[in-house]
């Protein structure tokens, strides 16, 4: 057949425009939020492409399946196996959805502009996975569907299984669907490498079972319950990868920094921001060892964005349209515990959080008035207070909150203004 | 009429319809997230107002199923019994949702809803019959994106609303009229023989 | 005389027409209709049949109108006709197929009961009448198709290509049958198959580029393309089609 009309042919043509419409809309203004990386703009576009094409892409897998069902390719000689017969038709909804991935991928490359980088090629290719895994679907449901039950069935069925688990509390569910909710990842973290295992073990089980059922033209019942039973095997396969995880997909990320050494301290930036390594470096070394010297902890070796154990290195950010009160405040902070102890509701210690942050920032460096916006000013007079104490006096002040704030049985001292 | 209700997949719309029902019922309130669009933000769509897809496809399957040719070479006038079925479905369901009203919260919207999605595969069929569902479908996807919420109610996108006022009826009610007017009148042949 | 064009014209477009200037009346008894692919031939027989309804002119039988409300019904309870692709319902009996039939073309419940025996057993069908309908092989299949046109008693039959698809033996079977129900009705039968053309209808009807080519007696044929050639009758009517549709010299 002509490639012409082997294309006009195909329901995905007429799908096209949908998609595209439907892309747009999805994709909307979430580019505004986008993370300096190019991790999080691939989730994003693959997350928008799956919401867009993969309900209209099973729908015209529908519509073909029913139109090869219709053309009794079941009944014929058989000169071509199923798997290229099939492919055929699939090809040209494939080709959409690559192009409509493109698409997304090329709208948030606008926002990405001046980030280094590329697009994560796993989160594209499990995303693809999951469209051809739903067509596939379609194709299946095709063969033994009109069209007229078979084309909203899969368009509003697979839209909700895209869109259902957001609303569950049962976080894992959202975690299989492949739809990611157009978010992961901040800088600092990665994309959970066991959500893109399960995601993808699912749909090449959802796929294989699609395209068992389509191909076979009578079974067992022992065959049909293998074909049902191969995607309830990958879920339970998939469940373990997925079973723990919060709300979102994300993970610490461990890789990718980028770090200099000046005066004996190395200072890592995510690679991101490397153009940030010089300005990073110029605020944080002289922050770090006014914090070391009035605190009494021993100055680090390495002041880094990546993780940190708080002894040899410290942690802090250097994102972009930071200014030079945000690193000192995030390298203040980054000194203090990140989670209280659990010590019930009657535990006082958090009383000590905010004016221990002013008084790290103050000392780093940090501007009054942008502390007292962080901090509020009750915290900035505590911290102020801490302050007109002799350096001693401040060390042991410092001391005994920061204990405070790890322990159940020392309460806060000092931490209300005069 | 007996062949005619069977060709015609009588039963499998009554069952959908019963199925829909319960589902509507029982599962109503629960909502679907939904990215909304004109807020930026998840919004919920009660079940009850999507559930009612299913029902029309399988009614409006029912509707076109049978032999298209010679349904319309016949005799009797198969497009008036179309038709009927259609209204039948549709004034059952607008009958229990409104004796139900009290109890099942969306029962109304949901009949509403039914009757706007039949009327508007309806009306597509004369476009082309096979994809005539994905209309409606298609449509409440966009609402539900595009819509303003539960409760405003503007004459566009009354398939997420559920408002009980007479706007949000104008637009069913219309592809309604105008899909009973499309299978009644013209043949139920998808297209002339080459 | 059977179903007359007047004036008609069709196309499945605005602005292309399949058929034009139809201004002919089909013959009396049994008509083959002859054309190539895309001729028009299905088309005309739906024009025929009501499924259609010409753009311009009119079909008329027996003065009736089947573009005019009041005279449709009268009409098509005359006329029967065979698709070209015949279903089988699913979940029905052969004989419940065929009852069907004859229940949309106005015929009680009981009647068109009745009267679907009569019409499987022309068609030498009946002890397969209470079998599933979706078991039928292809030739079955066409047979129950005809059984649908015969089951209301019409007054002309329009057959579209019953043959096609079927193997020699299951044709000449099926020949015959057409050619017992041409005993009842007029009847016209579009058709690629030209051999044994005679014993089996009485005319001819060529549709040739959107119009007709020929309408007349079956002998005619021959001596309207440039007269007789050698071999036997079949042979001269199948050689005159061909040089009427494509103007062979």
């Amino acid at each position: 057949m002509p490639l012409r009309r082997w294309l006009r042919s195909s329901a995905a043509m007429t799908a096209l425009p949908l998609m595209a419409a439907y892309m747009f809309f999805v994709l909307g203004d979430s580019t505004n939020f986008l993370e300096d990386n190019w991790l999080s703009a691939t989730v994003l576009a693959a997350s928008a492409g799956v919401m867009a094409m993969g309900p209209v892409c099973a729908a015209a897998g529908a519509w073909e399946g029913a139109r090869l069902s219709r053309g009794r390719v079941e009944g014929a000689a058989p000169v071509r196996p199923p798997a290229v017969i099939l492919a055929w038709s699939l090809l040209p909804i494939l080709g959409t959805a690559v192009s409509g991935l493109l698409g997304a991928l090329s709208l948030v490359a606008v926002a990405m502009a001046d980030v280094p980088g590329l697009p994560a090629p796993s989160v594209l290719a499990v995303a693809l996975l999951v469209i051809v895994a739903w067509t596939l679907v379609g194709f299946a449901a095709g063969r033994f569907l009109p069209p007229l039950l078979g084309v909203p069935l899969l368009l509003a069925g697979t839209w909700l299984w895209l869109a259902y688990p957001a609303a569950l509390e049962t976080f894992w569910v959202r975690h299989l669907t492949g739809n990611n909710l157009g978010f992961c990842c901040e800088t600092g973290t990665t994309f959970h490498r066991g959500a893109l295992t399960a995601q993808a073990i699912l749909a090449v089980a959802v796929a294989g079972a699609a395209f068992l059922a389509w191909a076979r033209h009578r079974g067992t019942r022992r065959a049909w319950a293998g074909i049902a039973g191969l995607p309830l095997a990958a879920a339970v396969v998939a469940f373990p990868l997925v079973r723990d995880m919060g709300p979102e997909a994300q993970v610490p990320r461990t890789d990718g920094l980028v770090c200099s050494r000046w005066d004996g301290v190395e200072v890592c930036v995510w690679r991101e921001r490397e153009k940030r390594l010089g300005f990073a470096a110029g605020i944080a070394l002289p922050a770090v060892r006014r914090l070391s010297a009035a605190t009494g902890l021993p100055a680090p070796g390495r002041v880094t964005e990546g993780p940190a154990d708080g002894r040899t290195s410290w942690r802090f950010a250097v994102p972009p349209g930071a200014g030079g009160d945000d690193v000192l405040f995030g390298l203040a902070t980054g000194l203090l515990p990140a989670a209280p102890p659990s010590c019930g509701p009657d535990w006082s210690g958090a009383d000590a959080y905010a004016p221990m942050s002013a008084w790290l920032a103050l000392t780093a460096g940090a501007g009054r008035d942008s502390v007292a916006r962080r901090t509020g000013p009750a915290s900035l007079g505590a911290a102020g207070r801490a302050l007109a104490l002799p350096p001693a006096g401040q060390a042991r002040w410092f001391g005994h909150n920061l204990a405070a704030l790890r322990r159940c049985d020392i309460p806060p001292r000092e931490v209300t203004p005069l | 009429m007996r062949t005619w209700l069977q060709v015609h997949h009588v039963a499998w719309s009554a069952l959908s319809l019963a199925m829909t029902a319960g589902v509507v019922a029982v599962a109503g309130d629960v909502l679907v997230p939904v990215p909304n669009l004109s807020q930026g933000d998840l919004d919920g769509v009660p079940l009850a107002l999507i559930a009612p897809l299913a029902a029309s496809a399988v009614l409006v399957r029912g509707v076109y199923a049978g032999p298209a040719d010679l349904e319309a070479v016949a005799v009797r006038p198969t497009g008036a019994y179309r038709a009927g079925l259609v209204a039948a479905a549709c004034a059952a369901t607008l009958l229990a949702g409104l004796l139900l009203t009290a109890t099942v919260p969306y029962g109304t919207a949901a009949a509403r809803n039914l009757a706007g999605f039949t009327g508007l595969a309806l009306v597509a069929s004369r476009w082309r019959r096979d994809a005539a569902t994905g209309v409606p479908t298609a449509y409440m996807i966009a609402a539900m994106l595009l819509g303003g919420g539960s409760g405003t109610g503007s004459p566009w996108d009354w398939a997420i609303t559920d408002s009980p006022g007479l706007s949000s009826w104008a637009a069913p009610a219309t592809a309604l009229a105008l899909g009973l007017l499309t299978c009644s009148v013209f043949p139920g042949r998808e297209r002339a023989p080459s | 005389m059977p179903i007359s064009f007047q004036g008609c014209e069709f196309g499945h477009r605005r602005g292309s027409f399949v058929l034009t200037g139809l201004d002919f009346s089909l013959p009396e008894g049994r008509t083959v209709l002859l054309g190539p692919n895309g001729s028009g031939k299905s088309t005309l027989l739906g024009l025929a049949a009501s499924l259609l309804r010409p753009r311009t002119g009119r079909v008329l039988y027996r003065g009736l109108d089947p573009a005019r409300r009041r005279d449709r019904a009268r009409y098509r309870s005359l006329v029967g006709w065979m698709p070209q692709e015949i279903r089988p319902l699913p979940g029905l009996t052969v004989r419940e197929q065929v009852g069907y039939a004859g229940w949309l073309k106005g015929l009680s419940r009981r009647e068109a009961w009745r009267r679907s025996l009569e019409a499987l057993e022309v068609v030498e069908l009946g002890t397969l009448a209470d079998g599933p309908c979706a078991e039928l092989s292809g030739g079955q299949l066409r047979r129950v198709g005809l059984a649908q046109t015969l089951v209301h008693d019409a007054e002309v039959i329009l057959l579209d290509e019953p043959t096609a698809g079927l193997d020699p033996d299951q044709r000449e079977r099926f020949r015959e049958i057409v050619s017992r129900a041409g005993e009842r009705a007029h009847l016209v039968v579009a058709t690629h198959d030209i051999t044994d053309l005679t014993g089996t209808y009485d005319s001819a009807v060529v549709l040739d580029t959107g119009g007709v080519g020929y309408a007349g007696p079956l002998a005619g044929l021959v001596t309207s393309a440039g007269g007789a050639v050698r071999g036997s009758f079949s042979d001269q009517v199948g050689r005159a089609y061909r040089r009427l549709v494509t103007r062979e010299v």
